[in-house]
């Protein structure tokens, strides 16, 4: 990641490129980041701004969940803001989308946890990406497969799932 | 929120156990028709979907069809001197128990003073265009201005008119509240040989007017798609329909033009740019084409001869199956001679085509709304219409819950 283009001369404790902060996951895995980056989260940001040492705890995400909302925010805040209908901003948009495409190849189980780790972080981009995803996913699917992907109990009893089946069945299919 | 009992470790629970608020996103993003199907998983669902309609989409739940009722011994010769005036009426295309809260013919809107004739152009995503004129049919046009309403919340807002209303003008809505609450309309305006002059553009976010596209964008020396192209607006001739179909899809508003002697779909977006110039398929004009949207991919239809004799005769289903590459499959073809008995094929017209499901309303001579269901290949009649009642337009209804501040008026 290149981290050299955007140092103010703040005080920095990442060797003197950028300033980083320390977030530790809820298996206590610890994550060096720059700020940049981690303030995509807006509850990352607020925690820096009441500061506190020994790294800022997410007692909510785990450490494999973590990685790949950093590997998200990393990618997102690298990004430069050039003028915006110049070519190299068209290559950016392109390279993005295709790093966001890659990023969601990933089975239902990880997109729900990247789902609470972003409503928990407030990444908004991310919480976006992810929504669209899984409802790209489930738009097709029927009730009972929807039950069966997030294994969720049917609380209808067969009177009352025949009454709603008759009356959202609508005169066409 | 429901969670999953029983399933053992934490991970495996951790699958459905999604909050609230993402779960409200992720069902903003999906089909009105997921959505109602959706209210069948669990009763948390059915409260949760409940609780946010508002954010969510709807599925179509009905076609308001608007009639016309010729006087005895009408002249249409000499139709300047009759008022004539349009009912709309409403048909629940639900089959729920509890009829839905509609005023199928607007009469929030016609007891207004200000509403003379109220006709109606297009509904889009929930809103409904209806263009004020002083008498139905009369030249020049007697626009007085335009009505957006939502009739699901009964709100509305008037639009002036753009301009003179000296020559024949075609008015769309756009509409999408996934992008913003805010409406447009695109405002055409021909000439001679149904040459387009202008284009301009209403936005509610402004609440006016833009100048001539065409004009500006000449001026900036990017005229591309509108006069090189020379581009007409083709009349589709059909009962008391005016001008040519419209459908508003991935952000663009799609209509049928001339190009060059071929019939194409043009894309205009809401700058009054035009984006894109798709060719239909061979052999696909007829008088009565249309052109709509359903599942989100644009549909056209035609009907002409199927046989060398020209009397077998068919209505033809394309849809455009991948916008990029402009590949338009033929979906489905209906006979319309025979067992099907339509009758005279310049009688029948179709109106819509269902936003959920592969069905398409049509009428034969406006006395029946008929509708074709793809997939059952089954023709059915909606409505029929007695003595010297016409029917004239029909148009969906899909209900959109959220209050609107571009509609400034409640009833």
């Amino acid at each position: 990641m290149a981290a050299a283009d955007s140092c103010d001369g703040i005080s920095t404790s990442g060797g003197g490129w950028e300033k980083t902060v320390t977030l530790v996951s809820s298996d206590d895995a610890r994550f060096e980041v720059r700020e940049a980056a981690a303030s995509l989260s807006q509850t990352v940001r607020r925690m820096i701004r009441a500061g506190g040492d020994g790294g800022i705890p997410l007692p909510k995400v785990d450490a494999r969940t973590l990685s790949t909302v950093l590997e998200y925010c990393n990618k997102h805040a690298a990004v430069p803001a050039p003028a915006p209908e110049s070519s190299s901003a068209e290559a950016a948009a392109v390279d993005l989308e295709w790093f966001d495409k890659e990023l969601m190849h990933v089975d239902l189980a990880t997109l729900c946890s990247l789902i609470r780790a972003a409503d928990y972080l407030e990444v908004a981009g991310l919480l976006d990406l992810t929504c669209k995803t899984v409802a790209d996913m489930i738009k097709s699917k029927t009730a009972e497969e929807i039950r069966q992907m997030f294994g969720i109990q049917n609380d209808f009893t067969p009177e009352e799932e025949e009454q709603l089946s008759r009356e959202n069945a609508g005169v066409f299919e | 929120m429901d969670r999953p009992e029983g399933s053992g470790s934490a991970s495996a629970s951790a699958v459905g156990d999604i909050p609230e608020g993402p779960l409200v996103e992720i069902l903003s993003r999906v089909p009105g028709k997921s959505v109602c199907r959706f209210e069948c998983v669990s009763k948390a669902w059915l409260g949760l979907i409940a609780d946010n309609r508002k954010k969510l989409r709807q599925a179509m739940q009905g076609l308001f069809y608007r009639t016309l009722e010729y006087p005895e011994g009408y002249d249409i010769t000499a139709f300047e001197l009759y008022d004539l005036e349009y009912i709309y009426s409403f048909i629940d295309l639900t089959t729920r128990s509890v009829p839905l809260d509609i005023d199928p013919g607007f009469s929030f809107l016609t007891e207004l003073p200000e509403i003379q004739c109220l006709v109606s152009r297009n509904s889009c995503n929930g809103l409904i265009l209806f263009e004020n004129r002083h008498k139905i049919y009369s030249l020049p046009q007697s626009t007085l201005g335009y009505i957006v309403c939502n009739p699901t919340t009964k709100q509305w807002v008037a639009v002036p008119t753009c301009g003179s209303t000296a020559s024949f003008t075609y008015t769309y809505l756009a509409f999408d509240p996934a992008v913003s609450s805010h409406f447009h309309l695109v405002h055409f305006k021909v000439g001679s040989n149904d040459r387009l002059v202008s284009v301009n553009i209403y936005s509610s976010e402004t609440g006016t007017w833009s100048r001539n596209q065409i004009d500006e964008q000449e001026e900036l020396g990017q005229s591309e798609g509108w006069r090189d192209y020379q581009v007409r607006l083709c009349m589709s001739g059909g009962v008391g329909t005016e001008g040519s179909r419209c459908a508003f899809v991935n952000g663009f508003l799609h209509l049928v033009v001339w190009d060059s002697g071929q019939p194409k779909v043009l894309a205009v977006d809401l700058q009054g740019k035009a984006r894109r110039m798709i060719t239909l398929p061979q052999v696909a004009y007829s008088p009565g084409c249309y052109l709509g949207q359903s599942q989100g991919l644009l549909h056209y239809t035609t009907q002409g001869f199927s046989d060398a004799h020209q009397e077998r005769y068919q209505l033809r289903i394309w849809v455009l199956q991948d916008y990029d590459t402009q590949e338009w499959v033929l979906k489905d073809t209906l006979e319309l001679s025979g067992e099907n008995c339509i009758g005279n094929m310049w009688g029948f017209f179709v109106f819509n085509i269902h936003q959920d499901c592969n069905v398409v309303f049509f009428t034969k001579s406006g006395r029946e709304l008929m509708s074709y269901d793809m997939c059952r290949k089954e023709v059915s009649v909606i409505a029929t219409f007695e003595g010297r009642n016409h029917l004239t337009d029909a148009f969906q209804y899909v209900p959109y819950f959220s209050k609107l501040p571009a509609l400034t008026n409640n009833h």
